[in-house]
């Protein structure tokens, strides 16, 4: 406690010999007061990067609330009710993004020889997709997941399932072997080994449908939907209140330790003194002396300065 | 230094605005309607401009020499919808009573100077 108290003064010592050094003696409330100014100063700083370090981590915590919306969002798609198929994408013809990652019910029968099996890459695993013959086209359909390459028969005659419609997913960017399977559903791949018109999107049954076929069930990673341009600003936003923080603590200090009635600016030598319309202004300036001229000091003052003062600075 | 008041007193004006239709007819919006591209626009709209608020807000303090805590009271009413405008009522009648006083001094600092 009293090493601390020690170290203000001296640093208060320091700040009073730089001021006699400088342009104004004149304007030295004190040491004591002083002290306490520095004191004061160290507080509000300390408190602008509190505020900013909060702001920060406001805007980790909105990036955060924004990227679980967009979760959930694509979330609550998936679970919507499913539609007929032939509602929302018909063979051959475009499919509005309106129709992907959500359920559709599909009536349609499984051609064995349609069947082929996409690596998963990990554990001997793959995805077994079979085309379904629908009215007018085949529809490919992720059936589930097996591990080793002996996949269960589809079933046989007329099947009415659900799942959810994706788009086609990209080919691997860089393969591990060029000679390696994707690990992708492709439609333009499946399109040429597959003779008939294809639905522009693959289904994935949902996991109660390949259980029912002694298949695992396969998760379909959702895209996340919307919101992520807001969460980016509101994010930026919190940081830029952060710096903005730190900037007026660092700016309340420097004001303070020019004129202790807590006023802005007085980066103009000229005395302005206390402005305050009212009276009430009159008290700080009483008890800090000669720093806060009045009005009747204020000009013989602004007389005996003006050669110090820069020319221009009295433009505000 | 009137042309701070001028740009200061617009911003409070729009931020003000902004603020009441978003707490008003956006936030009900969403909450009963299920629609939220209002508040999206909106609130990301009043983020920044409450930004540019208080940018003309300091400005203005500094050329009339404001004590610091007016700032706080600006940009916590800056953030309550209407209190904005009760902010911009009583800064601009303090504004307005400090700026003939300092011009007036600015001329007598010139009239020593010549």
């Amino acid at each position: 406690m009293i090493h601390e108290r020690t170290s203000r003064e001296q640093m208060s010592d320091d700040r009073t010999n730089s001021r006699l050094a400088g342009s104004d003696p004149a304007a030295d409330p004190p040491p004591l007061s002083r002290a306490s100014l520095i004191a004061r100063q160290i507080g509000i700083v300390f408190l602008g990067f509190l505020l900013a370090a909060v702001m920060v981590g406001l805007g980790v915590w909105q990036l955060h609330v924004y990227n679980e919306q967009g979760h959930k969002q694509a979330e609550a798609r998936a679970a919507a009710p499913a539609v007929a198929l032939e509602s929302v994408a018909r063979p051959g013809r475009q499919v509005s993004d309106e129709a992907y990652a959500r359920q559709v019910r599909f009536t349609g029968s499984y051609d064995q020889r349609l069947q082929t099996l996409v690596p998963t890459g990990s554990n001997d695993r793959y995805r077994v997709v079979t085309g379904l013959r629908v009215p007018g086209g085949i529809l490919p359909v992720v059936r589930g997941m097996v591990t080793g390459r002996q996949a269960p028969p589809p079933p046989t005659g007329q099947v009415t399932e659900t799942g959810i419609l994706m788009p086609s997913e990209g080919s691997n960017a860089n393969p591990a072997e060029p000679s390696a399977q994707p690990t992708t559903v492709v439609l333009p791949q499946l399109a040429q080994r597959w003779n008939g018109q294809l639905i522009n999107g693959f289904a994935t049954l949902t996991a109660a449908e390949s259980q029912a076929q002694s298949l695992q069930p396969v998760t379909v990673e959702l895209p996340s939907s919307h919101g992520r341009l807001q969460n980016g600003f509101y994010a930026v936003q919190w940081w830029v209140f952060a710096a903005f923080a730190i900037w007026m603590g660092v700016r309340m200090a420097r004001d303070w330790g020019r004129n202790p009635d807590g006023l802005m600016g007085g980066d103009d030598e000229l005395p302005y003194g206390s402005l305050e319309p009212t009276s009430s202004g009159s008290s700080a300036g009483s008890s800090a002396g000669s720093s806060l001229p009045t009005e009747a000091a204020m000009s013989s003052r602004a007389g005996s300065d003006r050669p110090d003062s820069a020319p221009g600075e009295s433009t505000t | 230094m009137r042309g701070a008041l001028t740009r200061y007193r617009v911003m409070a004006y729009i931020v003000g605005c902004l603020l009441v239709v978003l707490v008003c007819i956006g936030i009900p919006l969403q909450i009963w309607a299920g629609d939220p591209r209002l508040v999206d626009v909106a609130g990301v709209a009043h983020g920044w401009l409450y930004m540019i608020l208080i940018i003309t807000a300091v400005d203005l303090g500094r050329r009339v020499r404001w004590p610091w805590w007016r700032i706080i009271i600006i940009a916590l009413a800056g953030t309550i919808p209407f209190v904005t405008f009760v902010a911009e009522h009583y800064a601009t009648k303090d504004a307005r009573v400090r700026i003939p006083m300092l011009e007036e001094r600015e001329r007598a600092a010139a009239q020593q100077e010549s």
